[in-house]
C-alpha cells in the first residue's frame, strides 16, 4: 500500500518505528508530514494545560537538561527497545525518511493546506497517524482508505486522553485499539485490539511506554492484514463511551501507588 | 505544626502513606485555617473579617466582621477540627453560632452586610447561610437553642416568600432581583426541614427551587444567576445555584430528583469547559462564553466540591478529576511568604490578583472553601487509594450538548 505517516514532533520515536516498520514491511511510504513545535496552537494548547509556569520550567529544563529521549526515562526505553530489536539507527523522522526513501514535509499543523496539498498529490491509500493533533474533516477524507490510529485504552468506554491510565483506575485491563480517525473524539471505526502487558513493578510511566510500542505494533499489523483485505471495521456507538482527559497529578499517583501494590488487573509482560 | 497538619484516616481510610498531594494539601489547609482564625481574632472573636486587603484598607487590613460567610465557615471549622483533632476550633465555631443568635430578629430574619455599628436590614440569602452555621453547631453541640434560632429563620424566609411567583422579591442583594443563586437558600431551608420537619419550610423551599429550574437555558445555564440582572455570573454565584440544587436534591430524596439533574448537568457542562480550556473562566454569561483573562479562586474551589460531591454519586471519576486539577491550580495561588503575618494562608479573589472578582483583596469565604475542598479531596484520595479500582458506571453524561 501507498502510506502517509504523521509526527508530532522531530524525534518522535513512534513514527520513526512506524516509518521503518512499513518500509520493511513492503510498503511504500510516499510522504512523512511533521509537525513544528513551534506553532501557536500547541503552545496556547500546554499553556492552558499547564500554565505559564510549568510551560516555562519545562521550556527551561529542555533546553538545559539535554536529551529528553533517555534510554533510561521509563516512558521511553520501551520505543528505544523496539528500534534496537529491528536495528533501526534512524534518531530523527527526517532521517528516517532519508532511510526509505519518503518524502518529509514540516508543517504548522496537520489541517494546513500546505499539509492537505502535500497529501493530495502523494495520494496514499492509508495515513497512519503518529501524533501531531487533531485532524480536520479535508485530512481525514483525504487518503482512500482513511486514516488508522492507534488508542490507548479499551473502546468505545475510554475515549480521549490518558486512556490506558483511566481503564486501570476503573479496574479494566488497559489495551489498544485501532481505529479509523473520524470526526468526533476516538469515535471512528474500530479494527483490532491488543493487550498492554503491565510487569510487576511497572509504573506509570512505563505503562505509557509499553503502550506506545504496543500502539507501533498494532497500527503495523493492523496495515498487514488490511494490505491482505482480512480486516474490517466494526463501528461504535457516540452513545456508549465518555471522552477522558488529561489525568490530574494526585490521581497518576494513585494508580502508581496500586501498580506497586499490584491493585490493579495485570498482564504479565511478554 | 505537628499537631495542626495531622489528619486523621477518614471511614474507609488506609494507614499508607500519604500520596504527595495529600501532604500538599494538609499542610496547605492548616495554613487556610489559622488564616481563618486570624480574621475572627481580627474581629475580637465576634465574627470573621470580611477580607484581609491593605489596598483598601491600608491601616488595618481587616474589613468589618460578616455574619453571612461567618455562618457558613461555622461547619468548615468544625470539620477541620474532626479530622486534625483541634477542639479549639470547634470552640471557637460554637462561639460563631451564639454571635449569630445575638444578631436575629424578632421575626426570625437575620441581617445583610458586614457588623459596623450601623443598623443593617434583613437578608434573604444571608439568613439562608447562617442557618448552616446554626445546623453545624446543633449537630456538633446538641443544644436546641441553635435549631430554635435555625427554625426561626427558615420560619421568616418561608413566610417571605411570593406566594403567586414563588421567589422572594424583597431582602435581596439588589433591590426586586431574585437570582437563581437563593437555590443556595433553599438548601439551608430544607437542612432545618431535614432537623425538625416543617411542612411550609419545605414546600417554600421547593417552591422556590421549581421557579428557579424554570430559568434553566438551553446553553446549561440558568437565567439571573449573577449578582445583578444581565450580566456575566462569576463562577462564585454560579456554583451557589448549582450547589443548592444539587444539596437540595439530596435532601428532598425522590422528590429533589429533578434538582439534582439539573445540578449535574450544568456541573457536566462546565467540567468539559474547563478541561478543554485547561481551566474555568472568573465568569460565564448565559450561553456559557466565558471570561478567560481571570478567573474567581473561590468559585473554583466551589466547584471542585460540587464535582467531588458528584464524583461521590456518580462514580465518574472524570469530576474528581477535573476537581483536583482546579484545586491545583488554586493551590498555588494561595499567599505562604509574606513579611505580613496577615497574609500567610490566603486565599486572593481573583488570579490574576486584579481579577474582576474582589480584586486587591483576600475574602474569607475563599479560605472557607478552599479549606472545604482541600479537606475533601484528601478524604477522597484517602478512601480511593484503599478501597482500589473504582467500578465502572454506564455513561450517564450530557456529552451530546
Amino acid at each position: 500500500m501507498r502510506i502517509a505517516v504523521t509526527a508530532a514532533y522531530a524525534k518522535s520515536l513512534h513514527a520513526i518505528g512506524l516509518i521503518h516498520g512499513l518500509a520493511a514491511a513492503g510498503h511504500e511510504v510516499a510522504l512523512a508530514l511533521e509537525v513544528s513545535v513551534w506553532n501557536t496552537a500547541r503552545l496556547r494548547f500546554y499553556l492552558r494545560l499547564l500554565g505559564w509556569r510549568k510551560l516555562l520550567a519545562r521550556a527551561r529544563a529542555r533546553m538545559l537538561g539535554g536529551r529528553r529521549d533517555d534510554d533510561a526515562t521509563p516512558e521511553v526505553a520501551p520505543m528505544r527497545e523496539f528500534l534496537r530489536e529491528r536495528e533501526i539507527r534512524s534518531q530523527t523522522v527526517s532521517q528516517a525518511c532519508r532511510a526509505v526513501g519518503a518524502r518529509r514535509l514540516r508543517v504548522r499543523s496537520l489541517n494546513d493546506a500546505a499539509a492537505i496539498h502535500a497529501l493530495r498529490a502523494a495520494a496514499p491509500d492509508l495515513v497512519v497517524y503518529a501524533g501531531g493533533g487533531i485532524l480536520r474533516r479535508a485530512f481525514i477524507q483525504t487518503p482512500r482508505l482513511g486514516v488508522l490510529n492507534a488508542h490507548g485504552g479499551p473502546l468505545p468506554a475510554f475515549r480521549g486522553m490518558n486512556a490506558a491510565e483511566w481503564a486501570l483506575l476503573h479496574g479494566t485491563p488497559p489495551r489498544v485499539v485501532t481505529i479509523f480517525v473520524d470526526e468526533g473524539v476516538d469515535t471512528g471505526p474500530l479494527l483490532m485490539e491488543r493487550p498492554i502487558p503491565i510487569a510487576a513493578g511497572d509504573g506509570v510511566a512505563r505503562l505509557r511506554g509499553v503502550a506506545t510500542r504496543v500502539s507501533v505494533e498494532a497500527l503495523l499489523e493492523t496495515v498487514a492484514e488490511l494490505g491482505r483485505g482480512e480486516r474490517t471495521a466494526r463501528p461504535q456507538r457516540p452513545e456508549d463511551g465518555r471522552q477522558h482527559f488529561v489525568m490530574a497529578a494526585p490521581l497518576v499517583d494513585v494508580l502508581d501507588a496500586w501498580l506497586r501494590e499490584g491493585r490493579t488487573p495485570r498482564r504479565n509482560g511478554a | 505544626m505537628a499537631e495542626q497538619t495531622a489528619h486523621s484516616t477518614c471511614e474507609g481510610g488506609s494507614s499508607a502513606a500519604p500520596l504527595p498531594f495529600q501532604r500538599l494539601a494538609r499542610e496547605r489547609t492548616a495554613l487556610a485555617v489559622e488564616w481563618l482564625l486570624r480574621s475572627i481574632r481580627a474581629c475580637g472573636g465576634q465574627g470573621s473579617a470580611v477580607y484581609y486587603s491593605r489596598w483598601i484598607r491600608p491601616l488595618r487590613g481587616w474589613y468589618y466582621p460578616y455574619p453571612e460567610t461567618t455562618g457558613y465557615i461555622i461547619p468548615t471549622l468544625y470539620e477541620y477540627a474532626r479530622r486534625a483533632a483541634r477542639p479549639d476550633c470547634a470552640e471557637t465555631a460554637t462561639r460563631q453560632a451564639e454571635w449569630i443568635c445575638g444578631l436575629q430578629f424578632e421575626s426570625g430574619a437575620l441581617p445583610g452586610s458586614h457588623v459596623d455599628g450601623k443598623p443593617k436590614p434583613p437578608s434573604v440569602f444571608n439568613t439562608g447561610q447562617m442557618i448552616l452555621g446554626l445546623c453545624a453547631a446543633f449537630d456538633q453541640s446538641g443544644q436546641e437553642r441553635f435549631l430554635g434560632a435555625a427554625r426561626r429563620a427558615a420560619s421568616w424566609l418561608a413566610r417571605e416568600v411570593d406566594p403567586q411567583r414563588g421567589l422572594w422579591l424583597s431582602h435581596a442583594y439588589v433591590s426586586g432581583f431574585c437570582p437563581a443563586y437563593y437555590t443556595r437558600v433553599c438548601w439551608p431551608m430544607l437542612e432545618v426541614d431535614a432537623r425538625h420537619p416543617d411542612a411550609a419550610v419545605r414546600d417554600a423551599a421547593t417552591r422556590v427551587l421549581d421557579t428557579i429550574a424554570s430559568w434553566r437555558l438551553e446553553s446549561g445555564a440558568f437565567r439571573n444567576w449573577a449578582f445583578t440582572p444581565r450580566t456575566a455570573a462569576y463562577t462564585h454565584t454560579i456554583a451557589y445555584t448549582i450547589r443548592g440544587f444539587l444539596e437540595a436534591g439530596r435532601l428532598l430524596g425522590e422528590q429533589g430528583a429533578r434538582f439534582s439533574r439539573l445540578a449535574h448537568e450544568t456541573a457536566e457542562i462546565l467540567m468539559r469547559k474547563a478541561e478543554l480550556r485547561g481551566g474555568l473562566a472568573g465568569a460565564y454569561d448565559e450561553r456559557l462564553q466565558g471570561q478567560h483573562w481571570y478567573t474567581c479562586l473561590t468559585g473554583n474551589c466551589q466547584m471542585a466540591l460540587i464535582w467531588m460531591r458528584l464524583f461521590e454519586t456518580t462514580r465518574d471519576a472524570r469530576f474528581l478529576n477535573a476537581a483536583l486539577k482546579v484545586i491545583e491550580f488554586v493551590l498555588a495561588r494561595q499567599r505562604r511568604r509574606s513579611l505580613d503575618p496577615n497574609l500567610r494562608g490566603a486565599i486572593p479573589g481573583s488570579a490574576p490578583f486584579w481579577g474582576r472578582y474582589l480584586a486587591f483583596r483576600y475574602p474569607n469565604w475563599a479560605a472557607k472553601f478552599f479549606v472545604d475542598a482541600l479537606l475533601e479531596a484528601d478524604a477522597l484520595l484517602e478512601r480511593i487509594r484503599a478501597q482500589g479500582p473504582l467500578p465502572l458506571e454506564a455513561p450517564q453524561s450530557c456529552e451530546s450538548r
